[in-house]
């Protein structure tokens, strides 16, 4: 559901209106840029069936599942 | 938004909640699918081959079940049922793919008949929307892109770029997906139109 106070609706919202106003090749390389972490965000559970991969998809459900899969990685940045 | 676990984690029993969707109501019918459809598409994977012909098999196995779910009889019985459903969903499926597999490679190599504008994206997010709480079964693949399209707002081409399919794939994908979500939305009764069989 839809909520305008929700940070990462907003996020959403934003992502939206930035690549609208890109052209054309540059907005090819930010999807290629942010295509991994949508993909993360909307992988199949760990315990699948092998070979069975199906993700169950709910429309408006981005902001959530990458807030969650943020939360749940435990992401550090190394090597600096 | 609804709560997956939550909603996986009621303790209302599968009969339970088969009674009460036979009723009409949606919402433990949604809680039916999250329960179960895994298993309904393991069901499925032993007859169909590809994952978005799985995923399309589990998401018309669970659309005809709510249509039928005044003929189960037996509430306790709600998952032979249901995975009686997804054999024959299964089986007919693979038949129809066996016929349609010439046609289909046909269109693979004219991705120009499966184009996406503006208009037909504009559309798919507005369907998106009216079915914001629904759930659809889909391959990893399928729900990229459509998360892509839907919640970034980006087209065929860019998505084509990003995830390394053809733009054609990358329309077909969206097409299949604005179907999808329009049949699932005529079932619930959001939106008018007619029904298939």
């Amino acid at each position: 559901m839809s909520n305008n106070n929700d940070p990462a609706e907003r996020l959403m919202g934003k992502i939206r209106e930035f690549s609208a106003s890109l052209a054309d090749d540059e907005r090819a390389l930010f999807a290629a840029l942010i295509a991994p972490g949508v993909a993360k965000a909307l992988a199949p559970e760990e315990d699948e069936v092998e070979g069975y991969g199906l993700t169950d998809w709910m429309p408006s459900s981005l902001p959530d599942q990458l807030s969650d899969q943020i939360k749940r990685s435990n992401i550090t940045v190394t090597g600096l | 938004m609804v709560d997956y676990r939550c909603a996986v984690e009621t303790g209302d029993s599968t009969a339970a909640l088969a009674m009460r969707a036979a009723n009409g109501d949606h919402s433990a019918f949604d809680i039916l699918y999250r329960r179960h459809a895994r298993s309904v598409a393991v069901v499925v994977a032993s007859r169909v081959s590809g994952r978005e012909d799985q995923a399309d098999a589990v998401q018309e196995t669970f659309l005809r079940a709510w249509k039928k779910l005044d003929t189960l009889r037996d509430p306790e019985q709600f998952l032979p049922w249901i995975y009686a459903i997804a054999r024959n969903m299964a089986t007919a499926t693979g038949r129809g793919k066996t016929r349609a597999a010439t046609v289909e490679l046909a269109a693979e190599a004219e991705p120009e008949e499966a184009t996406m504008g503006p208009a037909d994206l504009a559309e798919l997010s507005d369907l998106s929307r009216a079915a914001a709480g629904a759930m659809v079964v889909l391959s990893h693949r399928d729900a990229t892109v459509i998360t892509m399209a839907t919640s970034l707002g980006f087209g065929p081409a860019d998505i084509a770029a990003a995830l390394g399919i053809t733009e054609g794939n990358a329309a077909v994908i969206l097409h299949r997906a604005r179907a999808r979500l329009r049949k699932e939305l005529v079932a619930r009764g959001v939106i008018e139109g007619e029904e298939t069989p």
